[in-house]
C-alpha cells in the first residue's frame, strides 16, 4: 500500500476511533476535577451504547438514541453521586460497582437487540473542507457525534478556566471548605459534575454503537471506560491534554486495525493490546508530573461538614 | 455613637462543652473591636457563628438596626460580613485572580481575569502589598496569603472585618503596617473586629476591647481606660500570671557541636536560591534562636536539616555524623525531631483522632511484644498525661484532631515531640497562635528540654521570646548567617537592623544612638 494512503487510513481511523474514548475522557476531567472519580464510566459507556442503540431501533431516529444514551449514562452515574455524596461511600468501591451493575443490566436489556440493524449516524463529509487532499479525510469525513466531540474540548476548556461555573466546580475540587465558605454548595456542585461526566460516558456509548460500528453486542466497550479514567491522569485533568491522550488511544487502535488489514505477520492477540500497552506506557512517564495537577480533594471521602 | 453591631445572648454547645455561655457584644461603627482571651475562651467560636460557619444554638446577631439571620457564610456576607480566618481559606493551585474570583458575588457568568487583576493591583498599590495576581498561592508566604483575604474582602464589598489572630502570621516589622491598614479601613467607613491575645498588640490599634474568659464576657473597656494590668486580670482571672525569670545555663566550652552545618546550599520551591553558604552550629544543651523576617530561608534551613528538602552543596554534621543524602528516617534515628510550621498538615494526621496521633512517633506505646501489636490503654493514659501536663482543654481525646483549635493542636504536637529524647529539636514558631499561658508552658518546655542536653534550633518571629530563652541568637537574611549575638550582648536594634538590612555597620549605631 501506498505508505501516504496509509497513514491517512490509520489518521483517519485514529479520530473515529478515540470519539468514544474523548467524550468519556473529557466527561470524567469535568468530573474529577469535582473531586470525584468515577471508576464506573465503563458502566455508564455500556448503559450510553445499549440505551441509544434501543431507542434509535424503536423510534427510528439516531438523535433520539444519542440522547436517550447519554440520558441513561447520567442516570447511572447519579447512583454513584448518591452512594459517593450522600452516603460518604468509598470512590473506588461504588465506581467499581457501578461498572458492573452497567455491564449486567445492559446484558439483560440489550439481548433482544444483539443482531439488530440500525441506521444510526452516517458519515456527514463537511463542504469544501473534506476535499483538502489527505487533511480533509482525516479531519472532515467523519459523523456528527464526533465533530461534537471535537468541538466540546474547547468548549468545556473554556467552561472550566474562563467562566464562574467552572471556577467553582474546580474550587470544589480543590478545597470543599473553601468552596463552602465562599457560599457555595459543594454536594450540588459535585453532583452536577457526576452526571454531566455520566452523560459524556452514555454519549460516548451511543458513539459507538450508532456511528461506530452500527451494531450492539454485550460488553462492547471492551474497557474504554477505564482506558477514559486513565486518560484524565494522562491529561493531567486539562481538557486539552485529555483529547490529546484519547487521540493517541485512538491512534493505537486504528494502527492496530490497519496493520491487521495489511495481514502483517504479528499476533492480532499482540496487536489488540497495543492501545493498552501505549496507555500503560504514558501512565508510567508522566504519573510523577501529573501529581502536582490532580484535585487536592480527589477519592476524599465525603462527610457532613462538607 | 450608634451601635453597628449588637450580639445578644449567643450561647453555642460542643457536646458537653459550652464554648459561647450567653455572650452579650455591641460594637460601634468605625471602630476596632478587640476581642481578648486565651486559647479556648471562645473567641473563634463566637466569630465563626457571626461568619454563620456555626449555628447558635440560642441568641440573636443584630447588624446596622436590622435582626439578621445568618444560616451559612453566604447569608453573612451578603450582609456585609468578611472573615480573615487563622488558616486562609485559599486554595493552593489556584492564582491569586481565582481566589478572589471565588470570593466575588458579582462576577459574571465569564470570568473577567483582566479586570479582577487590575483591581486587585489598585488595592495592593493602595496599601503597598506587592501581590502578584498572577502567582499561585502556594507560591506565596502566609504574610502575603493575609493581604490576599483583606483584598477578598474589601472586594466583596463587606462593611465588617473580622480578623482571627491576624498577627500570628506575621514578622514583627509587618504589624505594625497591618494596624496602619486598620486605620485606613477604620477611616474609609469599615469596622473591624480583631481577635488576638497579645496585650500590646490590642493596645496599639483598638478603640474598645472586650475580654472573654471560659466562653463568657467578662467586660468591654475602651481604649483610654484600658491598661496591661487590668486587661490581665481580666484574661487570667484569679490565676496569678507566672512570669518565671529563665535561668540560663552555662554551655561548657569545649564539646563536639550536636549539629554542625557548612556552606549549606539549597534552592526554594519557586527554584531560586534560598540558603547561600549558611554555616552554623549548635552546642548540647544550647538554644539557637534564628531571627530573621519570613521568607529569608529560615523554613527551608529547617527542612534540609529534617532531610525533606534536598541540599545542592555544603554539609550537615550530626553528632560528627554527615547526613546529606541519607534518609528522612535514618536522620530521625539519628536523633532529629521537629516541630513543624503548620502543625495541623505537616505535624499531624487531621482526620487521626488526639490518641492515634501521640501514638504516631511514640514507640512505647507500640512495645506490646507480640506481633506489633499497640497498645492502646497505654496510648490513651499516655494522652491523658499529656493533656494534662500541656494544659489542654478538650472534651474528649477521641476526636478527630482538625476538631481543635490552631493553638491545640499546636500544643498535641508538640508534648509529642518533645515526649521521646532527642539531640536536636527543630522547633518552628513554636509559640505562634498561642495565649500568654500556653506561650509559657511551651518555652519551659522546650527549657526543660535543653536542660536535659538536646540542642534546639528555635525558629521564632517573636524576638521577645528568642532573648528570652535563646542562649544564643543568629540572624537570616537572603539564606545567610548574617550575624550571631548572645542575648544578654545584643539589643534589639541591632537584630532589626541585621534582620532587614544583613549588616549592622557604625554608621547605623551612630544614628541609632542619636535618635
Amino acid at each position: 500500500m501506498d505508505p501516504i494512503m496509509f497513514i491517512q487510513f490509520v489518521l483517519t481511523g485514529a479520530f473515529r476511533s478515540a470519539t468514544p474514548v474523548l467524550f468519556t475522557t473529557l466527561g470524567q476531567t469535568v468530573n474529577e476535577k469535582t473531586g470525584v472519580a468515577n471508576l464506573g464510566a465503563e458502566g455508564c459507556m455500556l448503559m450510553g451504547a445499549c440505551v441509544g442503540f434501543i431507542v434509535t431501533v424503536q423510534t427510528g431516529s439516531g438523535w433520539l438514541g444519542a440522547i436517550a444514551g447519554a440520558l441513561a449514562g447520567g442516570v447511572l452515574s447519579l447512583l454513584h453521586g448518591y452512594l459517593v455524596i450522600n452516603c460518604g461511600a468509598n470512590q473506588l468501591a461504588s465506581g467499581l460497582t457501578l461498572m458492573f451493575l452497567g455491564l449486567g443490566l445492559t446484558a439483560l436489556i440489550g439481548r433482544p437487540y444483539v443482531s439488530q440493524q440500525i441506521t444510526g449516524f452516517d458519515v456527514v463529509p463537511i463542504p469544501i473542507l473534506s476535499d483538502i487532499p489527505f487533511i480533509g479525510p482525516i479531519l472532515f469525513r467523519h459523523d456528527v457525534l464526533t465533530y461534537l466531540a471535537y468541538l466540546l474540548v474547547p468548549a468545556i476548556w473554556f467552561f472550566l478556566y474562563r467562566t464562574r461555573w467552572g471556577l467553582s466546580l474546580r474550587a470544589v475540587g480543590e478545597s470543599r471548605i473553601a468552596a463552602f465558605s465562599t457560599g457555595r454548595n459543594p454536594a450540588l456542585i459535585a453532583y452536577a459534575a457526576v452526571f454531566f461526566g455520566g452523560m459524556m460516558a452514555g454519549l460516548g456509548g451511543a458513539q459507538l454503537s450508532l456511528a461506530y460500528t452500527h451494531f450492539w453486542v454485550e460488553g462492547m466497550t471492551q474497557g474504554a471506560g477505564f482506558i477514559a479514567v486513565a486518560l484524565v491522569i494522562f491529561g493531567m485533568w486539562h481538557p486539552v491534554r485529555a483529547a490529546a491522550g484519547a487521540l493517541l488511544y485512538g491512534g493505537a487502535v486504528s494502527l492496530q486495525l490497519q496493520l491487521q488489514t495489511l495481514g502483517v505477520g504479528i499476533s492480532p492477540f499482540f496487536l489488540q493490546m497495543l492501545p493498552y500497552v501505549l496507555t500503560l506506557a504514558i501512565l508510567l512517564v508522566w504519573a510523577r508530573a501529573s501529581n502536582r495537577a490532580m484535585p487536592a480533594e480527589l477519592g476524599r471521602v465525603f462527610t457532613r461538614q462538607t | 455613637m450608634t451601635d453597628f453591631l449588637v450580639l445578644d445572648g449567643i450561647t453555642k454547645r460542643f457536646g458537653n462543652l459550652v464554648a459561647n455561655d450567653q455572650i452579650s457584644l455591641r460594637i460601634q461603627k468605625q471602630h476596632v473591636h478587640a476581642l481578648l482571651g486565651e486559647n479556648g475562651a471562645g473567641k473563634s467560636t463566637l466569630m465563626k457563628i457571626l461568619y454563620g460557619v456555626y449555628k447558635p444554638d440560642a441568641g440573636t446577631i443584630t447588624l446596622d438596626g436590622k435582626l439578621l439571620n445568618i444560616h451559612s457564610p453566604q447569608a453573612s456576607r451578603a450582609a456585609g460580613i468578611g472573615m480573615v480566618f487563622q488558616s486562609f481559606m485559599l486554595i493552593p493551585a489556584f492564582t491569586v485572580i481565582e481566589n478572589i474570583a471565588l470570593s466575588l458575588r458579582d462576577v459574571g457568568i465569564v470570568v473577567d481575569e483582566k479586570k479582577i487583576e487590575h483591581d486587585i493591583r489598585e488595592i495592593s498599590d493602595k496599601y503597598r502589598f506587592g501581590i502578584e495576581p498572577r502567582a499561585k498561592v502556594w507560591q506565596l508566604p502566609l504574610g502575603a496569603q493575609q493581604k490576599i483575604e483583606i483584598i477578598k474582602l474589601v472586594m466583596a464589598g463587606a462593611r465588617l472585618l473580622i480578623f482571627d489572630e491576624p498577627t500570628s502570621v506575621l514578622a514583627p516589622h509587618e504589624v505594625e503596617g497591618l494596624f496602619d491598614i486598620f486605620n485606613r479601613l477604620r477611616l474609609d467607613g469599615y469596622t473591624i473586629i480583631f481577635i488576638s491575645h497579645k496585650l500590646n498588640e490590642v493596645l496599639a490599634c483598638s478603640d474598645e476591647i472586650t475580654v472573654l474568659r471560659g466562653g463568657r464576657v467578662v467586660g468591654s473597656v475602651v481604649r483610654a481606660d484600658a491598661t496591661e494590668s487590668l486587661l490581665v486580670s481580666m484574661i487570667v482571672g484569679d490565676k496569678t500570671a507566672d512570669s518565671s525569670t529563665y535561668a540560663r545555663k552555662s554551655i561548657p566550652a569545649n564539646v563536639e557541636p550536636v549539629l554542625q552545618v557548612r556552606d549549606l546550599c539549597a534552592k526554594d520551591d519557586r527554584n531560586r536560591p534560598a540558603l547561600e553558604n549558611i554555616s552554623l552550629h549548635i552546642l548540647p544543651g544550647e538554644i539557637l534562636g534564628v531571627a530573621g523576617v519570613s521568607g529569608n530561608g529560615q523554613k527551608e534551613l529547617g527542612e534540609v536539616i529534617q532531610g525533606v528538602r534536598p541540599a545542592l552543596s555544603g554539609s550537615i554534621k550530626l553528632a560528627g555524623q554527615e547526613i546529606i543524602h541519607t534518609s528522612i528516617a535514618q536522620i530521625r534515628r539519628t536523633g532529629v525531631t521537629c516541630v513543624p510550621e503548620d502543625p495541623l498538615r505537616q505535624g499531624a494526621v487531621p482526620v487521626m483522632s488526639v490518641e492515634e496521633n501521640l501514638a504516631l512517633s511514640d514507640a512505647s506505646s507500640t512495645q506490646q511484644r507480640d506481633w506489633q501489636r499497640m497498645n492502646w490503654s497505654a496510648a490513651r493514659s499516655r494522652a491523658s498525661w499529656f493533656t494534662e501536663k500541656f494544659g489542654l482543654k478538650m472534651p474528649r481525646l477521641n476526636v478527630a484532631i482538625e476538631a481543635l483549635s490552631g493553638g491545640n493542636v499546636q500544643r498535641i504536637v508538640f508534648a509529642r515531640e518533645l515526649s521521646a529524647p532527642a539531640k536536636l529539636l527543630l522547633a518552628y514558631y513554636p509559640t505562634r497562635g498561642l495565649d500568654i499561658h500556653a506561650a509559657e508552658i511551651v518555652r519551659l518546655a522546650l527549657l526543660d528540654y535543653r536542660d536535659q542536653g538536646a540542642a534546639i534550633l528555635l525558629i521564632s518571629e517573636d524576638l521577645d521570646e528568642l532573648f528570652a530563652i535563646s542562649d544564643r541568637i543568629m540572624v537570616m537574611y537572603h539564606g545567610q548567617n548574617v550575624g550571631e549575638r548572645l542575648p544578654a550582648e545584643a539589643d534589639v536594634q541591632q537584630i532589626g537592623y541585621l534582620m532587614t538590612d544583613g549588616k549592622y555597620t557604625p554608621e547605623q549605631e551612630v544614628e541609632h544612638v542619636a535618635s
